[in-house]
């Protein structure tokens, strides 16, 4: 055995050493930090073969970093206006790029144009030259490091992207260093790598939130990217120093200036999902920013045409009489329903249809991002740093049973008792981070260490913080600099108010995972079961707006870790009402039945260049 | 002497992936009611396969190819234990016929008291209730000589010594007063001080009960300690067979003369040990001549040819080789063997 | 025989805290932390990590934690209030379930193991035995997992007879308790595959070679009829090595469980170690981890004990009318007796 072992290790570095000879391997750091090379790269990767025959999920190949159908701000007609079209009208002439096919089905016949378009020629020609600038030998290979996480999934993208450029670019080694998710967050800062695959999504319905990454010193700007314009442009807009149609050309500006003249990213594609609807189902939409769905805008089509004579069964099931129920499914448990310490999608998401802030999230038919909640109407201050938002007055606590709690109803005190948990330090809440991206006053107590101080003194600080009942119903926010996506923000549930006597009496266990009558409710649902296999969320009657609430009744079941095939028998059979199509073949299997539809997402995938010149 | 058991050209096979092992071929032989038969042969040479033969306890792939098996009871009733039915077996075993095993460190259940063990087959044949069935047990174990039997009764096999257990085997055998006892080499595992008092308790047991002993041993000594009559088994056949005095002192096979040449004894101390050359033959396809032909110094060419039949010697003693037939050239035994002949002239001369 | 059990007790101390102490080292060398919110900057994810002391020296950390223990304190998650107590909320709280589930799939693989592989050994060489010993080396060499996606294919899709998961019992979403029940029958028979599979070989192969033992030799020259030989001698004898693996194997079931109850939805114990694992929930993770390494060491040792109250060569004491105490005072007295003695005469 021992022989077979060193006959094979002798094989394999006889192997080994056969295919390096003659080649010389370099480093690529250097080289990544000219411009020509990072266009070589960004031009020699065919993205649409990824996503139309790799993926097959109908997402988009992208050569733009902000994604599609993201509303960039509010237009002349005083409208909100798709971020890549106003791209389009200001640079359409300029980009002299062939745009990618969109799949069928969708409204738009061509993608978005964007920069850096596949162009295997002039990429082949670029490498050369900058290869003969750099006095690169022919037998000497240029290995550029690729930092990414090793989540299954996207294993397919990095070989892509790897054979892509090898087979492009000649005399180049892509060496993919795979880590966890969690490693790669820890590694990224350390500025080890050439290339690092990344992907974001908003925060909120501003670009800003994409664009603010790269500006110099940002804490997620691990390529050490700087540029003085692009700062400026976006640090003058993140202040309201440009308005309208002039700030949502500062962006594409602060975009172009990214990709085409820097080409500090390489964009991949823009996340579609395909998936299975019941077709009866009315303003079931993803939201771009935010929870998935606010299940406040969701009806059934209860009309009979609308079901087919098999479905019957069906709609017997989902409108009993006067009940209307949903059923989806969740693949992942509820952690923490606390709304000032939970910090993931699934937490999130239910807590947007449980509670609500002063904002909430807009009919997705409407162009509106949000609507007046909690906060009937407010006023804003002349420099835009002085909110002031008036409560509506009617709107009670409701417990797990969908009585009210205590006769007590949502005031300005619950607003300022949530937001100060959120920046507490003894809490040390992970999305505390949201109140300096918003920048209220004093959002700093968030990180001091307070070891050393006692807990009034504590409390003496956290009263500085901008936020005030200046009235039983009456909030006022006060803000370091004015950011006109404050307002889409408070529609997030870190935001949403406690009800203080209610938490004392509970302390740590509020919002606890299993424990509904943990929590108070004063959204458009409360939790009337939640268990180890699910969660219901029953209409609430006392919710101000309970008339536009549709849905009685929603069940979660939970199932994790459950088939992408097995998921799709479960809405073969009638346990749940939609479901995603994870798999290229389930999407072919299925992607011609007439409950099909496709879901778009505004999270872009790229990889980063370690430019490294700040 | 009346017969009990008639054995008649037995043949006995095993199916092995080698092919068909011819382990015991045409072996005949009487046993007469409350004697001790003594069947000596190296390891191999067939003798456990016949008593076990006699008793159907082959293992699964052994085949009593053909030949009798004649069991008389006392009443007289003659049975063929070759082609009895599982059921009547079952009365057989433990009631007309025992056994005692090689190895008593083995051959009782470890998780069963001895008490137990020794009750089974009384119950099982006597039809005695528990109590009496204890009482009975009792008194076996009193009679294999070991001291508190009612504190025995409720032990283990672990708790007892080797003879001891031997002695557990040999109570289990004499349980039912079985007209014959097969002692397939019941001293072998246990230590030399301890294998005489289990033979005299065989001998003594013996006179008690009148049963007839079939005494399976490769020790010549022990054969002439017990036996009336002794049977030499080589290569699956009984080579040669007679009294003991015959077969010690007037042995007719080349075979039986090598094994009482390696034996040391007062003859030939200080002497060379004989011991007889080559290995005994495969029996999946055994030699068509004398098996023992190629290991004799004294083989005659017919003896590589053609099986020589059983000779008589005198009404007790037979042999099976071409040496005893008339035209045979005469043949002196090695000397060794002719000087035990001499002695026993002496002896009874004296 | 008590001290033997003291022994043992202290032994499994010791190895439960060297289990913690290596898995805690284990932990705290696995990059990444459990604040992994990518939208957190580094400096952010610093300054939170601080106030949990995630960043201080590892022994600080080490005897932080250990103190917290000796107080039976194993901490909860921590990047959510998701659990305060592990080991009260979780652990206890999802115990059952996964002790059903297992216990019964071990019963049925102990009961169907035993029976089928008697039968092969008594009937060796027939079709019987031929199916056992090929069904046998199919059940050990195919995860449990590849039975539980053949079992849903099969008879919840196909079929449509049980349910796709388990799915616990709730009136007001439609779940009844039939429903329950049906949806544990594939989880407990995917689960019970490897314990029948195991003990059907492993009893084979002890009954054959019990069989071919002399006592059995002796048992058939007693003239006792098969099923006696069988039932009172055989059986019983085999039945002590398989025994002993029983242990283990409800060990190999709790590490089968780990993946079967992903598989079938099962809000039990083990569906959630991965999680937490993954998500860097040291102390979640290593109070399961502790929990499981606690019951295989329990298990071992009660298998040990079990083992002498069968087997009667380490079965210690004579006098069954004894109770367990009286039996162990005894069994201490006579070895102290033979000791002095230098062992029991016999002969």
């Amino acid at each position: 055995m021992k022989k077979v072992l060193s006959i094979l290790f002798v094989l394999t570095l006889a192997i080994l050493l056969a295919g390096c000879k003659g080649d010389k391997e370099i480093s690529g750091s250097g080289m990544i930090q000219d411009v020509n090379v990072r266009r070589a790269i960004s031009m020699a990767i065919d993205k649409a073969y990824y996503t139309d025959t790799i993926l097959a999920n109908e997402s988009y190949p992208a050569d733009y970093y902000i994604p599609y159908n993201f509303y960039g701000g509010i237009g002349d007609n005083g409208e909100g206006v798709d971020f890549r079209v106003r791209a389009e009208q200001v640079f359409g002439d300029f980009l002299p790029f062939t745009k990618y096919d969109m799949p069928a089905g969708s409204a738009e016949s061509q993608s978005p144009s964007g920069y850096n378009h596949y162009n295997i020629e002039e990429a082949k020609q670029l490498w050369e030259d900058s290869r003969k600038r750099f006095g690169i030998e022919k037998d000497e290979t240029v290995v550029f490091k690729m930092l990414v996480h090793n989540t299954a999934s996207w294993t397919s993208l990095y070989d892509h992207v790897k054979a892509e450029i090898e087979k492009n670019l000649t005399g180049t080694k892509i060496k993919i260093i795979s880590v966890t998710f969690g490693e790669k967050l820890d590694k990224a800062p350390t500025g080890d790598f050439d290339i690092l695959f990344s992907g974001w999504g908003p925060d909120y319905m501003d670009p800003i939130t994409y664009l603010d990454l790269f500006v110099t010193g940002n804490g997620h700007n691990n390529i050490h990217y700087s540029n003085p314009e692009y700062d400026y442009l976006i640090n003058q807009a993140k202040i309201g120093a440009f308005q309208g149609q002039e700030r949502l050309d500062a962006y594409v500006r602060a975009e172009k200036i990214l990709l085409q003249d820097d080409v500090a990213l390489l964009p991949i594609f823009q996340s579609n999902s395909v998936g299975l609807r019941r077709t009866q189902l009315q303003n079931f939409y993803t939201q771009s920013v935010g929870p998935d769905y606010i299940l406040k805008w969701v009806s059934w089509d209860t009309t009979d045409d609308a079901w087919a004579a098999k479905e019957a069964d069906l709609k017997a099931a989902r409108i009993d009489g006067d009940e209307t129920v949903l059923k989806l499914l969740e693949t992942s448990k509820i952690p923490d329903m606390a709304s000032f310490t939970t910090t993931d999608q699934v937490s999130f998401y239910n807590l947007a249809q449980i509670n609500e802030g002063l904002m909430v999230a807009g009919n997705p038919q409407s162009n509106e991002q949000y609507l007046p909640g909690m906060a009937e109407s407010y006023t804003v201050s002349e420099d835009g740093k002085v909110y002031t938002f008036t409560l509506r007055e009617d709107q009670p606590w409701v417990k797990s049973d969908g009585t009210q709690y205590n006769n007590e109803v949502v005031t300005a005190e619950d607003f300022v008792f949530a937001w100060r948990k959120l920046a507490d330090p003894r809490v040390a809440s992970e999305y505390s981070y949201l109140l300096e991206t918003i920048g209220v006053k004093g959002w700093e107590i968030a990180y001091e260490d307070v070891t050393d101080m006692t807990d009034a003194e504590i409390d003496t600080e956290l009263a500085k913080l901008g936020v005030e009942a200046t009235g039983e119903f009456e909030l006022t926010v006060t803000l370091n600099t004015a950011a006109d996506y404050f307002l889409g923000m408070m529609s997030f549930p870190s935001f949403y108010p406690v009800n203080e006597a209610f938490y004392t009496s509970l302390g740590e266990d509020y919002g606890k995972t299993l424990t509904p009558e943990n929590l108070l409710y004063n959204g458009a649902y409360y939790l009337s079961n939640w268990d180890n296999n699910g969660h219901t969320l029953q209409k609430s009657d006392l919710y101000w707006d309970k008339d536009t609430v549709s849905i009685d009744k929603v069940i979660y079941e939970l199932v994790e870790s459950a088939e992408p095939e097995v998921q799709v028998q479960m809405y073969l059979d009638g346990d749940i009402d939609s479901v995603i199509l994870r798999t290229g073949a389930l999407v072919e299997t299925y992607g011609a039945r007439s409950d099909v539809r496709t879901t778009g997402s505004t999270t872009a995938w790229y990889l980063e260049f370690n430019i490294n010149n700040h | 002497m009346e017969k009990l058991l008639e054995v008649k050209n037995l043949n006995v096979t095993f199916e092995t992936h080698g092919g068909t092992v011819q382990a015991i071929r045409d072996v005949s032989f009487d046993l007469h009611r409350g004697e001790t038969l003594a069947v000596v042969g190296e390891s191999g040479s067939g003798k456990s396969v016949m008593t076990k033969s006699v008793m159907r306890l082959l293992a699964d792939n052994g085949n009593i190819k053909h030949g009798e098996i004649l069991y008389h009871y006392e009443d007289g009733t003659i049975v063929d234990i070759a082609k009895l039915r599982d059921g009547e077996m079952h009365k057989i075993r433990g009631a007309e016929i025992a056994m005692v095993f090689q190895d008593p460190m083995t051959s009782l259940n470890p998780t069963m008291t001895i008490g137990k063990q020794i009750m089974e087959p009384i119950m099982k044949h006597q039809n005695l209730s528990k109590k009496d069935a204890r009482q009975k047990a009792i008194e076996l174990i009193s009679m294999v000589k070991i001291d508190r039997p009612t504190k025995r009764m409720k032990q283990y096999p672990h708790e007892f010594s080797g003879g001891m257990r031997q002695r557990i085997v040999i109570a289990v055998a004499l349980a039912c007063n079985p007209n014959i006892l097969i002692c397939d080499e019941p001293t072998t595992a246990l230590d030399v001080t301890i294998q005489a008092q289990i033979i005299d308790l065989i001998k003594e047991l013996q006179q008690q009960t009148k049963a007839a002993v079939i005494f399976i041993t490769h020790d010549l000594g022990v054969v002439a300690n017990i036996a009336d009559r002794v049977a030499v088994m080589y290569a699956g056949k009984i080579c040669e067979i007679g009294t003991s005095s015959d077969v010690f002192y007037t042995p007719a096979h080349p075979y039986t003369w090598g094994l009482l040449a390696s034996k040391p004894n007062t003859d030939n101390l200080g002497e060379k040990l004989y011991s007889i050359p080559g290995t005994p033959p495969n029996l999946l396809d055994p030699p068509k001549g004398d098996a023992f032909a190629l290991r004799s110094n004294y083989a005659l060419e017919l003896d590589f040819e053609e099986q020589p039949p059983m000779f008589k010697i005198s009404d007790t003693h037979y042999a099976a080789t071409w040496l005893l037939h008339p035209d045979a050239p005469k043949v002196e035994p090695p000397k060794v063997v002719q000087r035990r002949g001499a002695k026993k002239g002496v002896t009874n001369n004296g | 025989m008590l001290r033997y059990v003291w022994n043992r007790i202290l032994m499994i101390f010791v190895t439960l805290f060297l289990i913690l102490t290596i898995n805690f080292l284990l932990l705290y060398l696995m990059p990444g932390s459990p604040f992994q919110n990518p939208r957190l900057t580094p400096s952010q994810r610093e300054r939170i990590e601080d106030k949990y002391g995630l960043n201080d020296p590892v022994l600080v950390q080490y005897g932080r934690y250990m103190y917290k223990v000796s107080k039976l304190d194993f901490g909860g998650t921590i990047a959510t209030n998701t659990y305060d107590d592990i080991f009260e909320e979780y652990i206890i709280d999802r115990l059952p379930l996964t002790a059903k589930i297992g216990g019964i799939a071990l019963i049925i693989g102990t009961v169907i193991g035993i029976t089928f592989g008697a039968l092969a050994a008594i009937r060796r060489n027939s079709w019987l035995d031929n199916s056992v010993t090929v069904l046998g080396v199919i059940g050990v060499s195919i995860p449990s997992f590849v039975f539980a996606a053949i079992l849903q294919e099969v008879f919840a899709i196909n079929l449509d007879w049980l349910p796709l998961f388990y799915r616990e019992a709730n009136p007001d979403i439609g779940h009844s308790l039939k429903d329950q029940n049906l949806g544990m029958i594939m989880p407990i028979i995917a689960l019970s595959v490897l314990p029948i599979a195991s003990i059907m070989r492993y009893m084979r192969t002890e009954l054959v070679e019990v069989f071919s033992s002399d006592y059995i030799l002796l048992a058939q020259a007693k003239g006792l009829s098969k099923p006696a030989v069988i039932f009172k001698h055989a059986i019983r004898n085999a039945l002590i090595p398989v025994i002993t693996i029983i242990g283990p194997m409800a060990i190999n079931l709790i590490a089968g469980s780990l993946v079967i109850e992903r598989f079938f939805n099962i809000p039990g114990l083990s569906n959630s170690l991965v999680t937490f694992t993954l998500a860097k929930e040291t102390y979640a993770t290593l109070a399961i981890n502790f929990f499981y390494s606690f019951m295989y060491v329990t298990v071992i040792l009660i298998v040990d004990i079990l083992y002498g109250v069968i087997d009667p060569r380490i079965r210690l004491a004579s006098n069954s009318k004894l109770g367990l105490i009286g039996k162990l005072i005894k069994s201490i007295k006579r070895k102290f007796q033979s000791d002095n003695a230098g062992g029991e005469v016999n002969e």
